[in-house]
């Protein structure tokens, strides 16, 4: 007989104002309690979840963030809590916006793939320029344009970088190295880069064969869904010493946001590793809760060959970003007839959203090895980490979090307080609140370009019809989720921008 | 005419044998049929049918496939995964229709094969950019008289 909704919120207690602890005995065999971060709106839209759940007797439907969450405390060699932020919404295993570590130095403890997502190493890149609103209002329209022409979006796009078989080996081990040694990047780009654009640990002997052919056509290529490149300007600066140091000093600065992954690549490391990982768990002993939550011990061949091929599909995201990063500067030099380099465009910092890395924490106050999972989470550190870039020592890791189309982007700074209770990590974004079959229903074509007409952002879209499915409507409202984290204190606020241009697929 | 997942008109669903259900991220295959094969069969093309509209697409040739599995969630799973392949990669097939000539239910293998044609920008519209099946809720209710699948999709 399954528990009515009341039942089962008699497990979920409100520890702060915006932290609520999920106890022991929510779902069977857990390890370890969950948390979940939310402010009283997004608060409302979980509980909803979690009733329309209980309602929906099993049939169809879809488990709700908060028996997700529950679900990976339940995985073994977990330390710490399975953390949802506020971001947080269904997904397939782990829900996207959960985070789980896992003791390397525990001989039980996993990797899994549902704890990293399909997307592998999706992630936001800033470029920033030194040009200002007013420079642009004039070639909105052309810039826009050729942003659209320079970078490929879409469903069966191709990436406009000519690319061999053995190019493709090369990035899956090489990274952003690759980029540079070809004249694709800068020498500074990798500077500012999560892991240096590089993940030592790829083996692109990991990646099937299969995998290589859907990524060799998609290298380059921008996607679709809720990928998007967007020109913005500096609407307001809540840090300025953190903002200055990323090289914004004004309001009204133009900078540009990337978001995409590694394709079909990633994608397809992800479901072969799903194969191999069902035969671990049964060789193994292993049981879960949700068959999504494949895993293998990290230290099995299974859980080694996935953390190989999923670094060489980390690294394949990266090339990705830094190829259309390539378009984007080229579409702008086109556009004002000055190079690059004079525009100033920097990349301010390069996020990875979806990605499992080994990093050491203190846990219980004895520093520990542990395989940080994140899915729709973003790595936080603060200030005088060793992991972070020279230039962001003293003001902590600069955090990118893409809005949804038409509303405002944030960038954050990772705290000492977050390294303490979510192992260094923060929000990734708005975080879906509608599904996309109500967005269809819901929202019409005409009033989503009116409301983007009204606020004066431009738009090039390769699939118009989904229009409404990426609608701002469709998601939680960016800033709920940022204010969430500023004030549990696992994120600071220090920029917020607004777009003027979007690109999407 | 609406494209293919945009159809709400209740007689079209019931005799192209599929819908579109609601989650949060992503869209939920709803896929019925009086045997299993035509289950999943309508679930193959229902997957299409997000990716593009399946009315402009032209049966050209056809493709060939044959996948097995270790459970039938497993099976379902590549079933829908190879076919998705040959769309993602060479020669970016798309598939207006399926026909599962040999389902062994107890080795657990079927050969199908599809008729369309490969995906061209310039004459398909691109919808969803779907990237893999899902277990997530994955269910396969069979019935004496009908079977009824739900698989989510990742998009």
């Amino acid at each position: 007989m399954p528990r009515t909704f009341e039942e089962e919120c008699g497990f979920i207690n409100r520890l702060t104002e915006t932290k609520f602890q999920i106890v022991k005995g929510f779902v069977p065999n857990m390890n370890v309690e969950g948390r979940f971060y939310v402010n009283s709106r997004l608060e409302q839209l979980m509980f909803d979840e979690l009733k329309f759940s209980c309602d929906g007797q099993g049939i169809g439907g879809f488990l709700p963030a908060v028996r997700q969450i529950a679900n990976v405390a339940s995985l073994p060699g977990i330390v710490g809590h399975s953390i949802g932020l506020p971001d947080i919404h269904s997904g397939y295993g782990f829900s996207i916006g959960n985070i789980a570590a896992f003791d390397v130095g525990n001989p039980e403890a996993v990797i899994s793939p549902g704890g990293v997502g399909f997307d592998i190493n999706c992630g936001v890149r800033l470029l920033r320029t030194n040009l200002f609103e007013e420079d642009v209002k004039p070639v909105k329209e052309q810039l826009t344009q050729s942003l659209f022409d320079h970078i490929p979006v879409g469903v069966g796009s191709r990436g406009a970088i000519p690319m061999l078989a053995s190019d493709l080996v090369e990035c899956l081990e090489m990274g952003m190295d690759w980029t540079l040694r070809e004249g694709y990047s800068w020498a500074e780009d990798k500077e500012h880069c999560e892991e240096y654009g590089r993940m030592l640990q790829a083996d692109a002997s990991k990646v099937s064969m299969r995998a290589k052919k859907r990524g060799l056509p998609q290298l380059g290529t921008l996607g679709a869904g809720n990928h998007y490149a967007e020109v913005q300007v500096v609407d307001e600066i809540y840090d300025k010493h953190a903002a200055s140091t990323m090289g914004i000093d004004q309001e009204g600065q133009v900078v540009v946001m990337l978001h995409c992954g590694s394709r079909g690549l990633g994608h397809q490391v992800a479901t072969d590793s799903l194969v191999e990982m069902e035969k671990a768990m049964a060789r193994d002993g292993i049981f879960v809760n949700d068959k999504q939550l494949a895993c293998a011990r990290i230290n099995s061949t299974e859980g080694k060959n996935y953390f190989a091929g999923m670094a060489a599909a980390a690294n394949f995201a990266w090339v990705n970003r830094s190829c259309i990063t390539f378009c984007v500067r080229n579409a702008f030099q086109k556009t004002f007839g000055m190079s690059a380099d004079d525009m100033d465009m920097q990349v301010i910092y390069d996020v990875s959203h979806n990605v499992a890395k080994m990093e050491e924490h203190m846990v219980d106050g004895r520093p520990r090895k542990l395989c940080v999972h994140r899915k729709g989470a973003t790595r936080a550190f603060p200030a005088h980490h060793p992991l972070i870039p020279v230039d962001y020592q003293l003001i902590g890791q600069p955090v990118l979090i893409g809005g949804s189309m038409g509303t405002c982007s944030y960038v954050l700074t990772g705290t000492e307080q977050g390294m303490v209770e979510t192992f260094g990590t923060t929000c990734h974004g708005a975080g879906r609140a509608l599904s996309r079959a109500k967005s269809r229903r819901t929202i019409t074509w005409d009033s989503v370009i009116d409301d983007l007409k009204k606020k004066e952002i431009s738009i090039r879209i390769a699939s118009p019809k989904l229009i409404m499915e990426e609608a701002p409507e469709s998601y939680k409202n960016v800033t709920d989720v940022v204010d969430t984290c500023h004030s549990a204190g696992i994120s600071n606020k220090a920029v917020k921008l607004r777009p003027i241009a979007v690109i999407k697929g | 005419m609406p494209s293919t997942s945009m159809i709400e008109d209740r007689g079209e669903i019931e005799r192209r044998r599929f819908e579109y259900l609601d989650h949060p991220a992503d869209i939920q295959l709803h896929s019925w049929g009086t045997t299993i094969e035509r289950a999943f069969e309508a679930c193959l093309v229902s997957m299409f049918g997000y990716m593009t509209d399946l009315e402009k697409v032209e049966e050209q040739y056809e493709f060939y496939w044959k996948v097995s599995g270790d459970s039938m969630d497993g099976l379902l799973f590549q079933f829908l995964d190879e076919a998705l392949n040959s769309f993602h990669a060479e020669p970016c097939f798309v598939a207006k229709r399926v026909e599962i000539m040999r389902f062994d239910k107890e080795k657990l293998e079927i050969d199908f094969r599809g008729w369309g044609e490969s995906f061209d920008t310039s004459k398909h519209e691109t919808e969803a950019d779907i990237k893999s099946p899902t277990y997530s809720n994955m269910q396969i209710i069979e019935k004496s008289d009908r079977c009824d699948v739900y698989v989510i999709v990742d998009i």
